[in-house]
């Protein structure tokens, strides 16, 4: 079944769509919650709220891309989930250290920090990822997109490990220089 | 900010971003891949067989000869402060993984020259009493090439003595996947050039080709994300001279290591 089809049965209300979608991007999703929570059980519940978030969301919502879509809610919901059993003492472990890199592309050394729309700081980072050579943006996106091991990401690309680090940290200090550019750092 | 909300904010990612990450050819390049390239250089060894002694004999010229698709127009001026307009063919590389199918895995590198400032930037300052002091009498090209589509490969800087000998430093991101095959004889290597240096470990290896007498003597080490590649080309009399300028410039770029963001090299 195409992602259009599935999303014309989310708009007939029609149950079937969930487990068409389980089908079609079941185990995708699993693979993106994991990669947040470690845990096979969290990551499960996880994307059955995925289901349920998507069954809320569409209709008004028609997604060109039902895999990304749901990929999103997934990493939104997992990564609340994550925060949650972190603020438990529960987290840490691949995700944060995930978070300590970004923490390097926000740093500052001003005292007074501005808050900033999600949406509006992500408009930044699309056009920081769109202008990257194909491959370094590419990385980048393995690591803070999907939360992929540096390891997985090294397999998935023939890297060794060092290269992938290496290579990831010089974006995220190009990342803090656009950022700065683009006036989200002072 | 906070680097939670930084994570979150890519929720708003194109979708066509993520989509690309996921239809990376290189996913599949495994162990099937490094079969491919193995048999693809076993071809290109084969044809070097044809090829190398020509290119020794005439003098040391790297543009490919024999059996290689060439549009080689020659090495632009030093700077493009000299020539503007400044740009050419410079190689053809053999490339068995990447991409673009269309292209028959040979894969067309244009060039152009260096700025004087891009140049100076790749050309760390030199105290006095070191083999850099001899740079005033040695003749320096440079440029950038690209890949046929525009991505920018490696910076390279050639030295050229009074004497015409040449050592040739190559300016790559380590991490690049684009392989590069020269036409090496399948000949045992054997080291020149042992060295570390606030733990970067180099060694240097000489070629020497039995029909000739010529050699080939290259050495290579990565340091920040970037690879630097050492080659020259010489005859019996001249390989020690030319050993002696890699060893310098080996010592030299490990000491004082240069920042190379090919990214901005584009076109």
């Amino acid at each position: 079944m195409t992602d259009g089809q599935i999303v014309a049965l989310y708009w007939d209300r029609d149950q079937r769509a969930v487990a068409e979608s389980e089908k079609a991007y079941g185990a995708y999703c699993r693979t993106v919650a994991e990669n947040i929570l470690h845990d096979r059980e969290d990551a499960e519940e996880c994307v059955n709220d995925t289901w349920l978030r998507a069954w809320d969301s569409i209709p008004p919502q028609r997604p060109d891309s039902l895999k990304h879509f749901l990929a999103k809610v997934t990493r939104n919901l997992a990564f609340d989930r994550w925060k949650a059993a972190s603020a438990q003492k529960r987290g840490g472990g691949e995700t944060a250290l995930i978070l300590d890199e970004l923490a390097e592309c926000v740093e500052s050394g001003a005292d007074v920090e501005k808050e900033y729309a999600a949406k509006e700081l992500g408009a930044a980072v699309n056009r920081f990822v769109s202008g990257l050579p194909r491959r370094e943006g590419d990385l980048f996106l393995r690591r803070y997109f999907y939360a992929e091991p540096v390891g997985e990401i090294a397999r998935r690309y023939d890297m060794t490990e060092n290269a992938v680090t290496t290579a990831l940290f010089r974006t995220r200090k190009k990342l803090k220089i656009h950022l700065e550019q683009e006036g989200f750092l002072p | 900010m906070t680097k939670e909300l930084l994570f979150e904010s890519m929720e708003y990612l194109d979708d066509a971003l993520l989509e690309r990450s996921e239809k990376n050819k290189d996913v599949i390049r495994t162990r099937w891949g490094k079969w491919l390239a193995a048999a693809a250089c076993l071809c290109l060894v084969l044809a070097g067989a044809y090829g190398l002694p020509r290119l020794l004999r005439t003098g040391g010229d790297p543009r490919p000869v024999g059996p290689f698709p060439s549009g080689v127009q020659g090495v632009p001026p030093t700077t493009t402060d000299e020539d503007p307009s400044a740009t050419c063919q410079v190689a053809v590389h053999f490339n068995p993984i990447t991409q673009p199918p269309e292209t028959a895995n040979f894969v067309a590198l244009s060039g152009r020259a260096l700025t004087g400032e891009e140049r100076s930037a790749l050309l760390p300052a030199s105290p006095e009493g070191t083999w850099m002091d001899d740079l005033k009498a040695l003749e320096v090209n440079s440029w950038v090439e690209l890949f046929g589509w525009g991505e920018p490969y490696q910076v390279r800087l050639r030295f050229r003595d009074k004497e015409g000998l040449r050592v040739d430093l190559a300016l790559r991101d380590a991490s690049s996947p684009y392989a590069s095959y020269g036409m090496f004889y399948p000949v045992t290597p054997e080291k020149f050039l042992t060295t570390q240096v606030e733990g970067v470990e180099v060694t240097g290896y000489r070629y020497t080709f039995e029909e000739t007498g010529d050699t080939m003597l290259w050495a290579t080490f990565e340091r920040d994300g970037v690879a630097y590649w050492f080659t020259a080309l010489g005859d019996a009399d001249t390989a020690k001279t030319v050993q002696a300028y890699i060893e310098g410039m080996v010592l030299w770029y490990l000491s004082y290591p240069v920042t190379v963001d090919l990214g901005a090299y584009a076109n």
